[in-house]
């Protein structure tokens, strides 16, 4: 039985896209607590079902089989206006932004409190609250394509949030991104995370975001779950070779200094594995 | 018996300004009427049979194979059909939905149906080539379906709509120059009856001088507002 702070519960949960000809088994009989309050890392290879699992939890995507259940509530079950009502629960970031070009960044913030029936006023508050939350206040009239790529990333969490939810789903929202800008938005997830204790699912395919940001980490290939575990575990003793060879290309890339200085703020206890495997890095 | 036309038709000498003012000014008002009835009621429609076309194909907003082919396939029979034939062809159906197979207004029905037809292509592509992750946003949000089509789709697609919509008002005013054809006046009727048959060219030439001048107001317009809208 899961305890009760878990907030999204999977249990076998199967996704099958039937095409024309052939199916496409895209999530294997999903099993996968996520706790309040946690940021909750999927990493795997492109194809892998990250994407599928995810947008399951908003049900984006229906399940084929099996049981998700998202704040208590089973959502296979739901009908248009509990599915509605769920939405608003659950904010969602996308990898290439997704904001509404024909919109201003204050219109795009405001079009979730719309849906949930705010009066203008409260709206108006609103708005102007997230953009300073996401130090955006000074854009609040410009349009999308005005903005840089990280910009416009503050502007779609700032949406995602509008609402208040409790969850805020995130695919890729880094992978479009600079690593300095990588940074700043993962920076900024935290904050979310920690100031208003919004658990974060979060997908990447890169093994240095995960462990920058991550409590736990699931690593999904081929469409199942093939290990589990505290970003510490997964980083410092990897089992199955996916996360074997994720693990070694974080430790390759062009940011992974700061994300190892990091790891050891975050877990002194493994100080000294984190250290050998800086000095691998650095090759000395 | 050509030759006798030719002979008298120099033989005539200037234009009769005179005479043709009126008959110009009422071909003037003859072709916007037209024009502007039937991209009033065909564009709406055409809207509308584009928004289903766009939203019934598979996994967009309305999913629905069946709605989809059959909408396809009739556009696709009809829209080849050269207009000058299509509006001899459903003379019966003119007949029985204006009274009349001849006139002005037997001339816009035709083109109320070609310009739906043609309409609704123009918003299908237009509305394909934007970018489905803006649903997908707008759908995460609890935003429902048809709330999604109007608030969200139409206004990210607006400027290229706005074009395809100028590029029909040029088709259309194409159409409405064979009006003539069923006694429906307009430009094109007045250049034929004043212009060719007369040989009198300068005639001719007013006629697409004016035609040009209102084609090329409504492009600059709808150019003017379409980049406003792009925000970039
Ligand atoms: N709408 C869809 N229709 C058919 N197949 C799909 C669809 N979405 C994803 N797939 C397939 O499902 C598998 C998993 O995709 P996805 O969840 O997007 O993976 P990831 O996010 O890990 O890259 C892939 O093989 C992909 O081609
Ligand atoms: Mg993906």
């Amino acid at each position: 039985m899961a305890n009760e702070e878990t907030i999204i519960q999977f249990r076998g949960a199967t996704k099958v896209y039937k095409l024309r000809k052939k199916e496409v088994l895209a999530v294997d009989k999903l099993t996968l607590d996520v706790e309040k309050g946690e940021v909750f890392g999927i990493i795997g290879y492109s194809g892998a079902g990250k994407s599928t699992a995810i947008r399951m939890i908003n049900q984006l995507e229906a399940l084929t089989s099996g049981k998700l259940t998202v704040l208590g509530q089973d959502v296979g079950r739901l009908n248009e206006s509990q599915l509605k009502a769920l939405r608003a629960e659950i904010g969602m970031v996308f990898q290439l932004f997704n904001l509404f070009n024909a919109k201003t960044i204050a219109k795009n913030i405001e079009f979730p409190l719309k849906l949930a029936k705010w009066t203008p006023e409260k709206r108006k508050a609103r708005v102007a609250e997230l953009l300073d939350f996401v130090g955006m206040s000074d854009k609040a009239n410009v349009y999308p394509p005005e903005l840089s790529g990280g910009q416009k990333q503050r502007v779609g969490i700032a949406r995602a949030l509008a609402t208040n939810p409790k969850i805020l789903l995130a695919d890729e929202v880094t992978s479009a991104l600079d690593p300095e800008t990588t940074i700043d938005v993962l920076n900024l997830l935290k904050k979310v995370n920690k100031e208003f204790g919004v658990t974060i699912v979060m997908i990447t395919h890169a093994m240095n975001v995960a462990s920058y940001i991550c409590d736990k980490i699931a690593v999904m290939d081929d469409a199942k779950l093939v290990e589990f575990g505290t970003a510490a575990e997964i980083f410092t003793a990897p089992k199955h070779p996916t996360t074997v060879r994720f693990v070694k290309t974080a430790t390759e890339s062009d940011v992974s200094d700061k994300i190892l200085s990091e790891l050891v703020v975050r877990h002194p206890d493994l100080a000294p594995e984190i250290d050998d495997l800086f000095k691998e890095v650095h090759n000395v | 018996m050509f030759e006798h036309i030719i002979i008298e038709s120099t033989a005539t000498g200037s234009t009769n300004w005179e005479y043709l003012t009126p008959l110009l000014n009422r071909a003037v008002f003859e072709t916007l009427y037209m024009v502007a009835m039937t991209i009033g009621i065909g564009g709406v429609i055409g809207l509308l049979l584009g928004l289903v076309l766009y939203s019934t194909r598979p996994s967009n907003l309305f999913q629905n194979t069946v709605v989809y082919r059959v909408l396809d396939f009739v556009v696709n029979v009809i829209r080849p059909i050269p207009f000058i034939i299509f509006l001899t062809a459903i003379r019966p159906l003119t007949i029985s939905v204006i009274g009349t197979s001849i006139g002005t207004d037997a001339a816009v029905f035709p083109m109320v149906i070609i310009c739906s037809v043609a309409t609704s292509r123009i918003v299908e592509q237009n509305l394909v080539g934007t970018d489905p992750g803006i649903i997908e946003a707008a759908r995460s949000m609890g935003c429902s379906r048809m709330r999604t089509l109007f608030t969200v789709l139409i206004p990210e697609a607006l400027s290229p709509l706005i074009l395809g919509y100028a590029f029909l008002f040029v088709a259309v005013t194409d159409m409405s120059a064979m009006a003539g054809m069923i006694a429906g006046g307009g430009l094109g009727d007045f250049a034929i009856s004043y212009g060719y048959r007369q040989m009198d060219d300068v005639v001719t030439w007013v006629a697409i001088a004016i035609i040009i001048v209102f084609v090329q107001l409504v492009q600059q317009l709808a150019n003017f507002f379409a980049k406003r809208l792009l925000h970039k």
